[in-house]
């Protein structure tokens, strides 16, 4: 039985060093100084751009608000996904209930870093897997208009997840595959100026690839069907291709998709629907400026075939 | 814009022919009010020249499209299954889906009633009927693919 307990006691060594390992790689990491120091004083009325671009507010504002309503950004959305239900928490101004007390440092690293002040991880589901890729300025005047927005006093419940999502520790090692400041789509020298707004816009603030894109047995964005649809992470519906790729919006013009995303009318005479209702509200408080580099850069990304299975015929 | 009139009229005919399938039946109501809406769309955006008249001769052709969306008689039990993206939340919470079918119906008639004389009217109408029409399609249909 010799042999036995050495292959023990080496597994427990190596389960140990393993474990260790894990919970080394898996450590929340802040930012660094020189990117903390990028910052700057912000500006508010620049970060109305880019709370709008961001869609804080679809998933932050209590479910079902409309006007200024959506403005009090007090959480409880409930997201019923395959890893569990998530609740978007109060990012109201209240200094108890909401994010009042926080620094821009700490907004940055929420936001760049998915790390809390206290320093645990965010889920993704909080879509700091895109807004990783945000310049510094545009958090710091992104915070200084969440501050000219009113303290909403209630904590949003908790999250309900699965074993083994509800380790929080685990998303270190999530981030460690899917965590990445750099763009997705790479673009060659002397590209067109609104095409590499609109790439910013798309895959920094706007997360639209969060929804747009297929997501692999971990949850990470498949890059390689980047924007092609997905199947919808909530409920029985698909999220539609928005590359030129067969099923996708190649028919549409840059105007076509500009004016969608301006009044919600497609250039087929339907209309905005399921979860991109909220985004596109958001989207038409942009200037048309912001949106026809959306619509450049969307008709710029490599064309994929539908990313979620055809259709099951119903009858 | 006197061709799309005339599409439109066609369309109306055909429409108000009596389907069985209830899921057919809406589904034409509903193409008729995107084509109308976007023939509408299309004078907005400054692609078709604004002539009062025919906006108004369309705005009429949505609100009778609108008059026919019968609600109960469309969506009984039961047709939530087969080729349709109906949402199962319009027959889990039908007072709502019927309210904010009614509040589109009221917005049309708003719209005819105002009879926009020029451009800027009827984009501020068409903005308030397209909210309608991304409210319902928020909450009571579910995209297939």
């Amino acid at each position: 039985m010799a042999w036995l307990r050495k292959f023990v006691g080496a597994a427990l060594v190596l389960g140990a060093a393993g474990a260790a390992a894990g919970w080394l790689l898996s450590a929340p990491a802040r930012l660094d100084a020189a990117t903390l120091a990028q910052l700057g004083p912000g500006d508010a009325a620049r970060g109305k751009r880019i709370f709008y671009a961001g869609g804080c507010t679809s998933c932050h504002a209590k479910p079902g608000s409309q006007g200024d309503a959506r403005l009090q950004l007090v959480g409880g959305l409930e997201l019923k996904t395959p890893f569990g239900t998530f609740v978007p928490p109060n990012i109201s101004q209240d200094p108890k209930d909401g994010i009042g007390a926080w620094s821009v440092g700490d907004l940055a690293n929420a936001m760049l870093k998915g790390v809390s002040p206290s320093g645990e991880h965010f889920y993704p589901a909080f879509p700091y897997a895109s807004y990783a890729r945000m310049k510094p300025p545009d958090i710091a005047d992104l915070y200084a208009f969440l501050k000219t927005l009113p303290a909403v006093a209630g904590k949003a419940p908790d999250n309900s997840l699965a074993f083994p999502f509800n380790i929080r520790r685990g998303i270190g090692l999530w981030k460690r595959l899917y965590l990445s400041d750099q763009p997705v789509i790479a673009l060659p020298d002397g590209t067109p100026e609104p095409v590499l707004a609109g790439r910013y816009l798309v895959e920094g603030p706007g997360h639209c690839g969060e929804c747009h894109t297929p997501r692999d047995f971990a949850g990470g964005t498949q890059k390689g069907q980047w924007l092609a649809g997905a199947v919808a992470a909530e409920g029985s519906g698909v999220v539609p291709n928005i590359t030129s790729g067969e099923g996708g919006i190649g028919s549409w013009s840059a105007s076509d998709i500009a004016n969608y995303l301006e009044t919600g009318f497609t250039p087929d005479f339907d209309s905005v629907g399921g979860a991109m209702v909220d985004v596109q509200r958001n989207m038409a408080e942009l200037t048309a400026d912001d949106r026809a580099a959306i619509a450049a850069y969307l008709k710029a990304v490599p064309p994929h075939p539908n990313g979620y299975p055809a259709r099951k015929s119903a009858n | 814009m006197g061709k799309l009139v005339i599409a439109i009229s066609m369309l109306a005919v055909t429409v108000s022919a009596a389907f069985a399938d209830p899921i057919l039946d809406r589904q034409a109501l509903m193409k008729e009010r995107g084509k109308l809406v976007g023939g509408l769309s299309k004078v907005v955006k400054g692609e078709e020249a604004f002539d009062a008249a025919a906006v108004l001769t369309q705005l009429q052709a949505l609100q009778a499209n609108a008059e026919k969306f019968d609600v109960e008689a469309l969506f009984p039990k039961g047709s939530d299954t087969g080729d349709t993206t109906a949402a199962p939340k319009i027959w889990e919470d039908m007072a709502g889906f019927k309210a904010a079918e009614d509040k589109y119906l009221a917005d049309v008639k708003a719209a005819v009633a105002a009879a926009p004389a020029d451009v800027d009217a009827l984009k501020a109408q068409i903005g308030v009927l397209g909210s309608d029409c991304g409210t319902c399609h928020q909450g009571y249909r579910v995209k297939k693919g």
